[in-house]
């Protein structure tokens, strides 16, 4: 898209679901979950051996826009491992 | 390359297999996206929001635009925070003085702090702007297009229509704008 007209259209429809405001008050305790939940297992395994960051992130941000983008989270904090289904 | 993904997308390997058809994959979620979206209104997810956006106004979105939009969300939002939040954890660690200032930092929030409270702590967002400045998830060029008439820059003049970027790993390096920029 690189009409200037059009894209400022599809921007504004981005606006308010995109705004701090709106962020904090609709998906602030989503993410906290999320987070706290990753940090949990983060800390499980490195108290056990070795944890892998890139692993529980990516896992992290994948379930959070799963969540915020589709309705649905992936699940895979939860499982532990990609997962290709949804709830 | 759409001969590429043809190819690409019958190899009889598993992995290859799964990475060339990972788009249609992904925009089967965007499917799903809308169908939530449609039952559970417009607070349900981000997509939802959107669409009743274009309710209000005269802006038409279709399912494919929201399917298309929701599957750019999960590239643009899943690797770059994960990667980002690798590099910022081992920045971190590998300073021992740093992460005891983190810390201290961070031990001062009550129990119940908000992202509102965080965005008040000036060491922890120092250490997220350094850590997108020189682990930045994203470092490649950004296309754009010089507008009408040309623009000059730096001296060197550039018709209208020509296809320029900047890309972040040297800019974020240069030692004009950054003293000690690989600190």
């Amino acid at each position: 898209m690189r009409n200037p007209r059009e894209h400022g259209q599809r921007r504004k429809l981005f606006a308010r679901g995109f705004s701090k405001s709106y962020l904090r008050e609709h998906w602030e305790p989503t993410v906290r979950r999320k987070t706290l939940l990753a940090v949990e297992k983060i800390k499980v395994d490195a108290q056990t051996g070795v944890a892998d960051l890139l692993k529980w992130w990516t896992f992290m941000a994948t379930d959070i826009v799963g969540v915020l983008g589709f309705g649905q989270s992936f699940g895979m904090l939860e499982l532990g491992k990609v997962s290709r289904s949804h709830p | 390359m759409p001969w590429l993904r043809a190819v690409g997308s019958r190899i009889p390997f598993k992995p290859l297999k799964e990475a060339f058809n990972s788009s249609a994959y992904i925009l089967g979620y965007g499917t799903i996206a809308v169908e939530n979206a449609r039952k559970g209104g417009q607070d349900s997810n981000l997509m939802a929001t959107i669409m009743a956006e274009a309710e209000k106004g005269e802006t038409h979105v279709d399912d494919m635009d929201v399917r298309t939009e929701s599957t750019s969300l999960i590239f643009a939002g899943s690797g770059t925070t994960a990667n980002t939040m690798t590099f910022l954890s081992w920045a971190v660690i590998s300073r021992p003085q740093l992460r005891a200032a983190l810390e201290e930092e961070v031990a001062k929030l009550h129990d119940n702090f908000t992202d509102a409270d965080l965005e008040q702590l000036p060491l922890l967002n120092a250490v997220i702007h350094e850590t997108l400045r020189l682990y930045c998830a994203v470092p490649g060029s950004l296309p754009r297009v010089v507008p009408e008439s040309g623009a000059t820059l730096n001296g060197y003049f550039v018709p209208q229509g020509t296809t320029v970027s900047t890309q972040a790993y040297t800019m974020h390096r240069d030692e004009n704008l950054w003293p000690n920029a690989l600190v």
